[in-house]
This record gives C-alpha cells, structure tokens and sequence, in this order.
C-alpha cells in the first residue's frame, strides 16, 4: 500500500507549478485536468515528478494492475495529499426512491441509483456517515483496514445499536430525573449492550435523556435476550411524555416476561417527540440484555 | 379496570358485540374518551397490523392522537376536582351548621 504526496512549488523560473508524488514502487502514476493526462512510472523510491502543470483541479491515479486509486487536488503554490490503494467496502440499505450518500467528513460518496441496496466502497479508514434523503436517517461504521467489510441501514431511526447510543438522536441513555413508585437504579451501558438486570427491592430503569423526535415513524422496535427470569417479573419498553415517575408519564407501552432472544414492537400514533424509557422488575434473577432500538 | 376489546384490541367501556372483557390496571381513574383511544394486546396474544407488522403483548398504545387523549382526561380530572370540592364545601357547611346546633343546644341548657 503506498501513499502519494503531492508538493507544489510556486514559480520562480519556468511556466506551471511541479508536483512531486510518492507512491508504490513501479506504479503507474498519472495525472489529468481538462482532458489532458501525463503519465509516469513511481521509481524505487517511489517518487513521480510532474512539472509544469497549470492550477486548478488535477485528478491523480495510481495503479499497479491489480488495483486502482484516484484523488481529486487543487494545485496551489504549496500543497500535499496522499492517495492509497485502500479499499473497504460498507453495505449500505436505505429506503428506496431515496439518496444516499456516504462521508468521512472529507470524501462524500452518493449512491449511483435509488433503489434501496448500495455497496459502496469506500478508499480510506475513518468513520463513515450514511445518510438518506427522505427522513434524514443516518448511520455510521468506523473502517480500520483495506478489506474491511460493514454494513449500514438508514432505514431505520437508530437509538440505541449494539453499544452506540446515538446521542444524537436521544442525548445518550441514563437515569437522571427518572422516579418510581419504587426505589430506582439505573441499568447498565456495556461496551455492546445494554445490561437491564433486576435489584433486590428496587426497579431497574435507563430512558433516553431527551425526547425522541418521532415524525415520519410510525413503530418502536427493541431486541433483546431474556436471559433469565423469576415470578414472572417484566421487562418493558415504554413511551413517555415527560421525565419524572415513569409511571405516571408513560402513555404506551410493551412488556414481556418470556425467556430468549426476542423482539417487541410498539405502536407510535399521534405524538411527534417521546422519550423512551425501559425498566425491570426487582428480581436478581431477571437478567435483560438489549441490543438495538429503533423505530421506523 | 374492566374494559371490552374489539378485534383489532380496540377498548370500549362498555359490553358489545364481539368484544372481550379484561381487566386492565392501566386505564384505573381514566376517563372513557381516553380508554377509547387505546388499544390493549394481553400478554400472549398478538395484533398484525394492516402493514402487515406484528405487535404481541402485553401491549398497551394510542391509537389516537395522544394530545386528544390527554386533553381529555386532564379535563375530566378538572371536573371531577371541582366536584369532590364542591361535595367537600357542603359537608363541611353541614357539620360547621351541626357544630352550631349542638352549641346553641347546650347554651340552652345551661341557661346562658
């Protein structure tokens, strides 16, 4: 894997600017804007020299045959850049007759259709930000290596994904300004899961921190693995108007007290923000570990 | 509370046809326009929905608009309020007269 850096030296002497690029040993190293392109060949050290180009936009590629990069530079005085051969490719599903695009925050991809499915590859590591067009659904992946491979889905309202609390959409999990009926505790943030597991003589609760805007969705969706249970203790997922005793603000709700892997779902008619909350019930033995909440 | 569901697990507050009773604690001090917005799956049954999506229980949702709802019951609860104050103003009246007789009486009584 090489990497290309771009120099550009201001003219003192001679017409246009010299780019110097570093690339792997033997590649084809060329360089194009406006339909003209000049090839070259990266030496032993890996440098390719450019001289004389005008400003202005250049695509630079480099290939050894087997694989292909190209990046987009803007020739100035002096810059840099670096061009990899990475690649990674993320599965993106969103909601078809919409776009999408993918970004690191630098590069911004855009799916080539708007049917649904995109295998979008992706040419450096970073954390990579789908979002679609019709809601504004997003999702995010970070890709460490070339030959990674991840998927994305933005056809759902995320918020909570296998350890991601997406902030963003619920300002984070917790049970600050949350009461009971009972005495309360919170539940547990591990690094993939919610852990929900019962107290002696207490209610186990953890709620989004703020309303959930819940336009365009229609369905509260969680799963989760029972893994464990007693008496017949509960786990449930509910919705509430306001923080405060859970009991008196919740309006909806799903419960289950079956064991196993599961999911639940919940209708969402007629209010357009909500916080989510979940509790258990006080038994040691009922042990709730949830994976993902989303809504669509 | 005692409430009738329909087929989809509509809830009504009274018998019809076709309608199951259940006893369901969440709707206890709800007013009949807020139990008939609800919909209420028992646990181990399930509803499909017209999307085709399922919903199993024990469920408990609006279905509609929960603003509806909720003005609703808050008025109800403001009626009901003034209500249980007006009873408490007259009863409180009655005894203040009972407490007045029963003072009269022993001033009478002990000739004063």
């Amino acid at each position: 894997m090489g990497t290309a850096f771009l120099y550009g030296n201001g003219g003192s002497g001679g017409t246009g600017a010299t780019l110097t690029i570093t690339a792997p040993a033997g590649c084809t190293v060329t360089v194009s804007k406006d339909g003209k392109t000049k090839t070259k060949t990266a030496g032993t050290d890996g440098l390719a020299v450019f001289k004389g180009l005008s400003t202005g936009e250049w695509t630079v590629t480099i290939t050894d045959g087997s694989q292909q990069a190209s990046k987009t530079v803007t020739v100035t005085a002096d810059y840099a850049t670096s061009i990899t051969f990475f690649t990674a490719t993320i599965n993106v599903t969103y909601p078809a007759g919409s776009k999408c695009t993918v970004t690191d925050g630098v590069t911004t991809l855009t799916a080539p259709d708007t049917s649904g499915t995109w295998e979008c590859v992706v040419p450096n590591a970073g954390t990579w930000t789908a979002r679609e067009s019709a809601k504004g659904f997003s999702d995010s992946v970070s890709i460490n290596s070339s030959g990674d491979f991840a998927e994305l889905d933005v056809t759902k309202l995320w918020l909570y994904k296998n350890g991601d609390s997406r902030t963003d959409n619920t300002g984070g999990w917790n049970a600050a300004g949350w009461t009971s009926n009972y005495p309360l505790t919170a539940g547990v943030l591990a690094s993939d899961r919610i852990k929900m597991y019962g107290t002696v003589g207490k209610e186990t609760l953890l709620a989004t921190d703020k309303k959930v805007d819940l336009s365009g969705v229609t369905t509260l969706f969680v799963d989760f693995n029972v893994m464990s249970n007693q008496s017949n203790n509960t786990y449930a997922l509910l919705l509430n108007s306001a923080k405060g005793n859970y009991q008196n603000t919740k309006y909806g709700y799903v419960a289950t007290s079956s064991i196993g892997v599961q999911k639940l779902s919940l209708p969402i008619n007629g209010k357009d923000s909500a916080y989510i909350s979940m509790v258990v019930g006080g038994n040691v033995n009922l042990k709730v570990d949830v994976f993902r909440i989303w809504a669509e | 509370m005692i409430v009738y569901l329909d087929a989809d697990y509509r809830c009504y507050v009274t018998q019809g046809e076709n309608r199951v009773a259940v006893d369901a604690d969440y709707f206890n001090g709800k007013c009949p326009a807020f139990i008939e917005g609800y919909q209420f799956v028992p646990e181990g049954e399930t509803w499909v929905r017209e999307d085709g999506e399922t919903f199993r229980g024990e469920m408990i949702a609006p279905w509609k608009p929960w603003e509806e709802l909720d003005t609703a019951q808050r008025a109800y609860e403001r009626e009901l309020a003034e209500t249980l104050s007006a009873e408490n103003a007259a009863l409180l009246s009655d005894m203040a007269q009972l407490v007045e007789e029963v003072y009269q009486s022993d001033m009478e009584m002990m000739g004063i």
